[in-house]
């Protein structure tokens, strides 16, 4: 995909895409010969393109083929009983839960949706043929549709991939896979490490590329960015969700944490084919790396960075502390882990280090309303916990603050 | 002086709006204007005549008389700890989740009413520039041309337009289908929200909504409902500051579990205890527990 494309607002063949549902997102290519499975349907997405960003479509089984609805048919959040205080209709006393209130067979449902029923008419005949759906509340009422709409009805609304979309993309299906690393702690992640265009930012990411692709989000394709990654390869499924630029991707730099060492001045990269000087002082090590990982190496050692983001399965201690000094002075860093321990730790290294001021360690706390007509409250469920980050901002070591010594005051706890 | 990597300089010049770190709890922000009467800085480590500090790179240590500060770049972050109040401000937990989720990035054209103090319209600009825009709009007259001085000291001029409106009235002007995203941070928001979905580009956008009173949500979500917007989330975001200490605690031995207790008699060793020291990250007593309700909803073709 080229730049002046990216945000264009038709659906194009071998886009990337978010399918969203109620409480539910999956990404997925769509396209030509291009299936999906959902929901344990397999569905051919071959229709939807050539509709709009941000259409509404359902899954007809018996057509094999998604189908654009209406806006305002069956809704999700069509909730359309406003009733007054106290007033709400009828009440469950009269309910037992014998199951035989509905005389359609699942058999019969099956049915219906072979012949293609469209899935409001499916609702309406679930309606009709319960024998308690006029006795109850009127939230009952509508508890009661959107129950069987999750069940019966496949409709889905095709979105552009953007970073909160992706962000519950993984939140509702693969929290592990990011480090349990929540939508609100990365928005403040962003935010205190003060990324934005024509930065040069370096982003240490154990989260399959998503803060990889967050800083890229933010930046739109201007500066640089210095992407430290385990293992030997990068592997960014989170990012190739958004279908970035071609020509934005080249402006990232990848390097493997097994090759970090190499940016320390101590170390000299050797050149493929070309044979070192002998005589070197003080002596360095040397190290053969291929060219993408020495065109990283050479960046870092020639630029100094303006942001540093840490999100990784590492201990962050040993890394934020050797990456430190290729920030410039006066910048922002910011680290995540799922573990308040080891920020413990770092916090107090960063702070005995005397190379930065503003050293915080926080806690990031979310919680999802329901807001409806004399029935709002917090939702019943909600995240435990989206980690913890520690952030600062870069100043020249301070030499009074030698290793091992800390302003900190032991505190007797008796 | 910026608030943009890309124009800043390592060194303070005249002109430059600078933070001046003096600890923890200190931060202020000045404008090193040498045009204005003002001459120096006025610290608890003494006074920092202006002139003495252009040149001195930023990020270093600046001495006093009595001790010294750090002289640092601003950030939106910096200015929302230091601004001089006008109104309750958003602070950073919130800004971040508004520019999340109304997908703001470079490019995006977004309205914000009202302006208030301007804390979140620093973080704004800072994210939609440098080819984005942000049309801001407050009924209050004074803190418009406040806030219109800052934008033009803090070099956001070419990406921010203050206007004194009453959106309310008169909604977003001449913003017709144009902006991507609006935010609302008004006592009555629910009656911006058909102007707002007016200035909404067709194509879609999406919209936020800070209040921190549940009856202003109940009304606002009724009032976006009514005008067509989806996926409509109501949620509260906050940031527990932990405080990181290494504690030491009385650790009770018990003396059966000394190998040789009469030896232990003997030396008359009688506190059967000793010390063990661990770090903690403690969660203060008292806590900020609420700032507001965000509500935020696309709106689709």
């Amino acid at each position: 995909m080229d730049a002046d494309t990216f945000d264009a607002n038709i659906i194009k063949d071998s886009d990337r895409v978010i399918f969203q549902r109620k409480d539910w997102s999956k990404d997925g290519i769509v396209g030509h010969g291009k299936s999906l499975v959902i929901s344990k349907l397999k569905t051919k997405t071959d229709d939807i393109v050539g509709l709009a960003y941000g259409t509404l479509v359902e899954w007809n089984k018996h057509a094999g083929k998604f189908e654009r609805v209406e806006e305002g048919e069956l809704e999700d959040d069509d909730f359309t009983a406003d009733v007054e205080d106290g007033e709400t209709g009828g009440d469950n006393r009269n309910l037992v839960d014998n199951s035989t209130a509905q005389s359609l067979t699942t058999g019969e449902i099956t049915a219906m949706k072979a012949q293609g029923v469209k899935g409001k008419e499916i609702i309406d005949s679930l309606v009709q043929n319960s024998l308690t759906f006029e006795t109850r509340q009127e939230y009952a009422k509508e508890k009661y549709i959107q129950k069987k709409k999750d069940k019966h009805v496949f409709r889905f609304r095709i979105l552009r991939p953007t970073l909160r979309l992706v962000c519950e993309v993984y939140g509702c299906g693969k929290p592990q896979r990011i480090n349990y690393l929540r939508l609100d702690t990365l928005a403040i992640m962003l935010s205190n490490s003060n990324i934005h265009a024509g930065s040069n930012v370096m982003v240490v990411d154990g989260v399959q590329g998503l803060l990889l692709a967050a800083a890229m989000e933010r930046m739109g394709g201007r500066g640089k960015i210095v992407h430290v990654h385990p293992g030997p390869q990068p592997i960014i499924p989170a990012y190739e969700v958004f279908g970035f630029p071609e020509e934005w991707t080249r402006s990232i730099y990848h390097l493997s944490i097994d090759n970090l060492e190499v940016i320390s001045p101590t170390v000299e990269i050797l050149q493929n084919g070309v044979e070192p000087l002998e005589i070197s002082e003080p002596p360095v090590k040397r190290r053969k790396l291929n060219d993408a990982q020495q065109e990283s190496a050479r960046f870092i050692k020639n630029h100094l960075m303006d942001s540093l983001m840490i999100a990784s399965k590492h201990h962050p201690k040993t890394i934020l502390l050797f990456l430190l000094p290729f920030l410039g002075l006066s910048r922002n860093f910011v680290v995540h882990s799922s573990f308040r321990e080891p920020l413990v730790e770092t916090f107090q290294a960063v702070r005995s280090s005397g190379r930065a001021v503003r050293v915080c360690l926080n806690e990031t706390w979310l919680r999802l309303y329901q807001v409806l007509p004399s029935r709002t409250h917090p939702e019943n469920n909600m995240s435990g916990s989206g980690g913890y980050l520690l952030s600062g901002t870069t100043v020249e070591k301070d030499s009074s603050f030698s290793d091992g010594a800390s302003n900190e005051t032991a505190r007797n706890f008796d | 002086m910026s608030f943009f990597n890309q124009n800043r300089k390592d060194t303070v010049a005249a002109g430059d709006v600078i933070i001046v770190y003096i600890d923890f709890t200190t931060m202020l922000a000045v404008h090193v204007d040498l045009s204005a009467g003002k001459t120096a800085i006025h610290t608890k480590y003494g006074a920092i005549p202006f002139q003495s500090i252009i040149g001195h790179r930023y990020g270093t240590k600046f001495r006093c008389k009595n001790g010294y500060v750090q002289l640092l770049q601003p950030t939106p972050e910096l200015w929302t700890k230091t601004m001089p109040f006008r109104t309750q401000i958003l602070y950073l937990p919130d800004i971040s989740m508004i520019l999340m989720q109304l997908d703001l990035k470079p490019g995006s054209v977004v309205g914000e009413s009202g302006t208030g103090s301007g804390s979140l319209s620093h973080a704004i600009a800072r994210t939609v520039a440098p080819h984005g825009h942000l049309f801001t709009f407050d009924y209050h007259e004074l803190r418009v041309l406040q806030f219109q001085k800052e934008i033009n000291s803090h070099g956001l001029a070419s990406v921010v337009t203050a206007q004194h409106s009453d959106v309310y009235k008169d909604g977003y002007g001449t913003l017709d289908g144009v902006l991507d995203a609006i935010l609302l941070d008004l006592p009555c928001p629910w009656f911006a929200v058909p102007h707002a979905k007016k200035a909404l580009k067709k194509s879609g956008g999406r919209l936020g909504s800070f209040s921190p009173c549940i009856e202003q949500v109940q009304r606002t979500c009724k009032e976006l409902k009514a005008h067509g917007f989806k996926d409509i989330v109501t949620l509260e975001c906050l940031m527990r500051p932990l405080e990181v200490k290494t504690l030491t605690m009385n650790c009770w031995i018990p003396t059966q579990a000394e190998a040789n207790t009469d030896e232990r008699r003997d030396n008359k060793l009688k506190t059967p205890f000793s010390q063990v020291s661990f770090p903690t990250a403690i969660v203060p007593w008292e806590v900020p527990g609420h700032s507001g309700f965000l509500t935020f909803a696309s709106f689709y073709s």
